[in-house]
């Protein structure tokens, strides 16, 4: 057969061949989701939001993500869609390929939807709450996404589906594009064996220690003081607050207490978790947030292996002298989920008397500063030492520089 | 003698050493040897570990009263030391004499009461960092010309400590009297040296060859360190008579 001939025959075949492919591709859909690893999130106000550091899981779903009613924006690039064609979202536990009807509607079903009637353009934003987005986590066919999922859900993934459902064909999708959202709201369990020991304008918080494999995805623990008000119990204690003067009273003045000291009668609630209560008093949903954090967040220590921190700082100001404070701890997880609150201890910071208070109150003189000593006086015989030793290294030099001149010059 | 005094006798010997000396009159520290080879000897480096104990309870205004020892107790503690001593001169027939420096670090902490007398978390502490400056004369002429490994030697100077009470990490105050200062004094030592290089010659001398080290020596000290406060009024007695020991190299 030569060329000409074969061509002849080839081309019209190659020809029709093409015709009959090209519709095909024309219609090939797709979608793609812009900046699928860091997805911009929104505050309830549709207003961008700073997300958590890197170490804290930025791209992850957490309480406080969940209680300030967060948004993921996708925003997605379609391509080869039909105008009468359909884009709907669906999401469903890690990895779940919405794809399939049965998953979706139905008895079985192990997705819930997210969004439907997104309009078709060649880019288009879906900004759907992570509320939403966690809704169906529990129960998938009965999806709540109101305040109350947050705090329900401990450490999954969930997988969003974008479905593209051609005209005609609403029960398969033509095209499918999935994205994990990592979802943790909450924080790790309740740390146990805190104890309280008063110091002079702070308190010492211990614990029982955690240690290797004891609470998962610990990443520090925090200490939260409240100060116990209001009604309860009379108590009158004696606060001192210049321990120089409570060592020896006696024959310095007339009352029983030094004067640096008083009687102090304050009535105190009973030291409960009551004491951290806001918001009307109720103690059902004690969460260490953002707002808790702000009202009563007093101490705090990096890291899963220690078992104590001092607190000093209450609200700002250094914790008073002979204010009683409920104290509990909560820890954090690597989303910043706070914790369950542990058992609440109450305790009063005191002065104590350390070596220098001692050593003032027994009419030692020295202190003030390294350069505040004056210089009234000499210690003689340390000056006389200092004296002999300097004049004797002067002698010594001279005496060998001359014998070893003399040496020289005889030589 | 004022401190002023001090220091300007000290420079004033300094100055007779950098000026007065031609650099062709005399060779600065132990030529080294020939036969056997043995490196120049210019300095001795010594570790020190001993127990430590300031005299704070000796100051006389504390009546007799001993806040050291109420909030301490009475057992001593660690201080550990660093010294170095350029051994400048040779003395024919007697030993190296040379200005030596030294600086040392202690502490005690202990946990306090509250002042109506609960437990407290809180913990007190004192720090102290003595320096001091000294001329040493080691007397080397029984191991280095009689073979018997023992040098005895001495020690003269004038000391300072920087030193800081606290409470719980924090610079303690009493009275608006904050827990710092610094207190002068003097130091004086004697102590003997053990040469460790009897025991192995041939140790010593591939130590001297390879590192530089002309000789390692275990020693025991006895020293007074005076704190008491030259030139100072109110001084915190600091310092301490009491007894060391370690390791010397001598390089």
């Amino acid at each position: 057969m030569s060329f000409r001939r074969l061509f002849v025959t080839i081309a019209p075949l190659a020809v029709g061949a093409l015709c009959l492919a090209t519709p095909r591709l024309a219609r090939a859909q797709s979608i793609t989701i812009f900046q699928q690893g860091s997805l911009p999130r929104l505050d309830a106000s549709g207003n961008q939001v700073s997300k958590r550091a890197l170490s804290f899981n930025p791209e992850g779903v957490s309480y406080q993500d969940c209680f300030d009613d967060q948004r993921i924006r996708f925003t997605l690039q379609l391509g080869g869609f039909a105008a009468n064609g359909s884009l709907e979202v669906w999401a469903g536990l890690s990895g779940n390929d919405c794809s399939d009807q049965t998953r979706r509607v139905g008895s079985a079903a192990t997705c819930w939807k997210l969004a439907t009637g997104i309009p078709l353009q060649l880019q288009v934003d879906s900004v759907i709450s992570v509320r939403t987005i966690m809704s169906g986590a529990l129960a998938p066919q009965s999806p709540d996404a109101t305040s109350k999922i947050c705090g329900q859900i401990d450490r999954t993934n969930v997988t969003v589906n974008f479905l593209y459902f051609a005209p005609g064909n609403p029960g398969t999708p033509a095209t499918r594009t999935a994205v994990e959202i990592p979802v943790d709201t909450i924080g790790p369990p309740a740390l146990s064996g805190v104890s309280v020991l008063p110091g002079n304008g702070r308190l010492s918080v211990k614990w029982d220690s955690v240690g290797e494999g004891g609470v998962q995805d610990l990443v520090n623990v925090r200490v939260y003081c409240a100060p116990l008000t209001g009604t309860g119990t009379a108590t009158t204690t004696t606060v001192c607050n210049d321990p120089v003067t409570v060592t020896d009273d006696a024959g310095n003045d007339a009352g029983t207490e030094d004067a640096g000291c008083a009687q102090q009668t304050t009535t105190k609630a009973a030291c409960s978790e009551a004491a951290f209560a806001q918001d009307g008093g109720s103690t059902d949903d004690l969460v260490p947030d953002n707002a808790f954090n702000a009202a009563f967040l007093c101490g705090e220590l990096g890291g899963a292996t220690g078992s104590g921190v001092t607190a000093k700082e209450f609200q700002g100001q250094p914790l008073a002298n002979g204010t009683t404070y409920a104290v509990a701890i909560a820890g954090t997880d690597s989303f910043q989920n706070g914790g369950t609150l542990s058992n609440v201890a109450c305790e009063f910071p005191e002065a104590t008397t350390d070596f220098w208070s001692e050593y003032k109150g027994a009419g030692g003189q020295a202190g003030g500063g390294f350069c505040a000593t004056p210089a009234a006086g000499s210690a003689a015989g340390s000056g006389v030492v200092a004296g002999i030793a300097a004049l004797a290294a002067v002698s010594i030099v001279r005496r060998r520089v001359r014998r070893d001149r003399s040496g020289k010059d005889a030589s | 003698m004022t401190t002023k005094k001090v220091l300007c006798a000290l420079l004033a010997g300094l100055g007779v050493v950098a000026s007065a000396t031609p650099a062709h009159a005399f060779e600065f520290g132990t030529p080294e040897g020939k036969q056997p080879y043995r490196t120049a000897q210019n300095f001795a480096f010594e570790l020190r570990f001993g127990p430590y104990k300031p005299q704070i309870d000796e100051e006389p205004a504390l009546g007799g009263k001993r806040p050291y020892e109420t909030a301490f107790g009475t057992m001593p503690r660690l201080l550990i030391a660093l010294e170095l001593d350029w051994q400048m001169l040779r003395i024919p027939h007697l030993g190296t004499l040379g200005p030596g420096l030294g600086i040392g670090q202690t502490s005690m902490s202990t946990s306090v009461k509250t002042v109506s007398g609960r437990e407290s978390g809180d913990e007190t502490s004192l720090e102290i960092n003595p320096l001091w400056g000294v001329g040493v004369l080691r007397a080397d002429v029984l191991w280095r010309e009689l073979g018997v490994p023992l040098v005895p030697y001495g020690k003269l100077g004038i000391a300072v400590a920087p030193w800081r009470a606290s409470n719980s990490g924090e610079t303690a105050s009493a009275g608006n009297v904050s827990g710092k200062g610094t207190t002068w004094g003097t130091q004086a030592a004697v102590g003997l040296m053990f040469a460790l290089d009897a025991l192995d010659p041939g140790a010593s001398r591939t130590m001297d060859n390879t590192l530089g080290i002309n000789g390692t020596y275990l020693f025991a000290e006895y020293y007074w360190l005076g704190l008491n406060g030259i030139g100072q009024s109110t001084p915190l007695r600091v310092g301490a008579s009491t007894w060391t020991a370690g390791f010397t190299f001598e390089m």
